[in-house]
């Protein structure tokens, strides 16, 4: 068949897909940005705050991890915690905040956050209500993970996911892991990829 | 694939030539008729997926409704609706069957 013939022949079916096309590759777009767009930095104390009430182990690593109670991102970066705590449990102290009011096992029900994160041995989970400690630890963005060690100095600040939702190898768990096992290295600053904590109220 | 006489040097006659296009372009409509309701219960599936996992996006106690879901209904809608659309007014075509299979890559 002549080309003009297939084109004539195939115009609807052709008109249709150069339609299509620009509104997938748009969409596609917007999604691989909003994955890859890690949420706003705070800015962590890099020694810990004298008036935290969050207590500090004197002889291990502290871990505190940032969450909202219904982020779904959070998911991965709990995931993340378990695949942590699942290797270097001996060495770590991890407290989950969950901030906000809503969560929490004196609310309606603890939500998949409170529950998935209390369910990973050698974690404890509490309830930073009016996002008190979020703020006094520079934490914005659910998953805000900081590790202290021993002597209460920052050693890792960020997010433990590579983008919003997604689990796997990241640089964060590599640091955090290579922090546990003492080895000595610029303190590692990665994005974190979640839910806004609370608002500008 | 067209049909053709591997096994035999018989020739076909007009009723049967007749016959066996009539059966292929069946065969067509039906597969793109078929492949039209997959993809639309898949879209579906996308849908009550992306509202079952990340419904809401919040932002301290407020909250939106997610991009996933978004996504997944005008995304997945645009996606799905070429290869249905196709299947509807030129379900034989040969152009038909390329854009269903890459829709559903």
């Amino acid at each position: 068949m002549p080309l003009r013939d297939l084109l004539r022949h195939n115009a609807l079916g052709i008109a249709a897909v150069a339609l299509s096309c620009p509104i997938i590759a748009m969409g596609l777009t917007t999604l691989i940005g909003y994955a890859n767009t890690p949420g706003p930095a705070g800015l962590s104390p890099v020694t810990w705050p004298q008036e935290a009430s969050a207590a500090r182990s004197h002889d291990r690593q502290t871990l505190l991890l940032f969450a909202h109670p219904d982020c779904a991102c959070t998911r991965a970066t709990i995931s993340e915690l378990a695949r942590i705590m699942a290797v270097a449990r001996s060495r770590i102290d991890a407290v989950v905040h969950v901030v906000g009011p809503g969560g929490g096992p004196a609310d309606a029900g603890p939500g998949h956050v409170w529950r998935s994160a209390a369910a990973i041995p050698g974690v404890r989970v509490v309830q930073d209500r009016d996002a008190v400690e979020a703020r006094r630890f520079g934490a914005r963005t659910s998953g805000q993970t900081l590790l202290y060690d021993a002597r209460g100095q920052l050693a890792f600040s960020g997010g433990l996911t590579v983008s919003r939702g997604h689990e796997g190898d990241s640089v964060g768990r590599e640091a955090i892991l290579a922090a546990a096992s003492g080895e000595t290295s610029a303190r590692a600053v990665t994005p974190v990829f979640g839910c806004i904590l609370f608002g500008d109220e | 694939m067209p049909w053709t006489r591997a096994h035999s040097t018989a020739p076909v006659s007009p009723r049967a030539s007749c016959l066996i296009h009539e059966d292929q372009r069946r065969t067509y409509a039906q597969t793109s008729r078929l492949f039209a309701f997959l993809m639309t219960l898949q879209w579906l599936a996308a849908i009550a997926a992306a509202l079952w996992i990340s419904p809401r996006t919040w932002v301290g106690s407020t909250s939106s409704v997610h991009l996933h879901v978004w996504v997944a209904v005008i995304l997945g809608g645009t996606i799905t609706a070429l290869p249905v659309f196709l299947a509807v007014v030129r379900p034989c075509d040969t152009l038909t069957r390329h854009v269903s299979q890459r829709a559903r890559c």
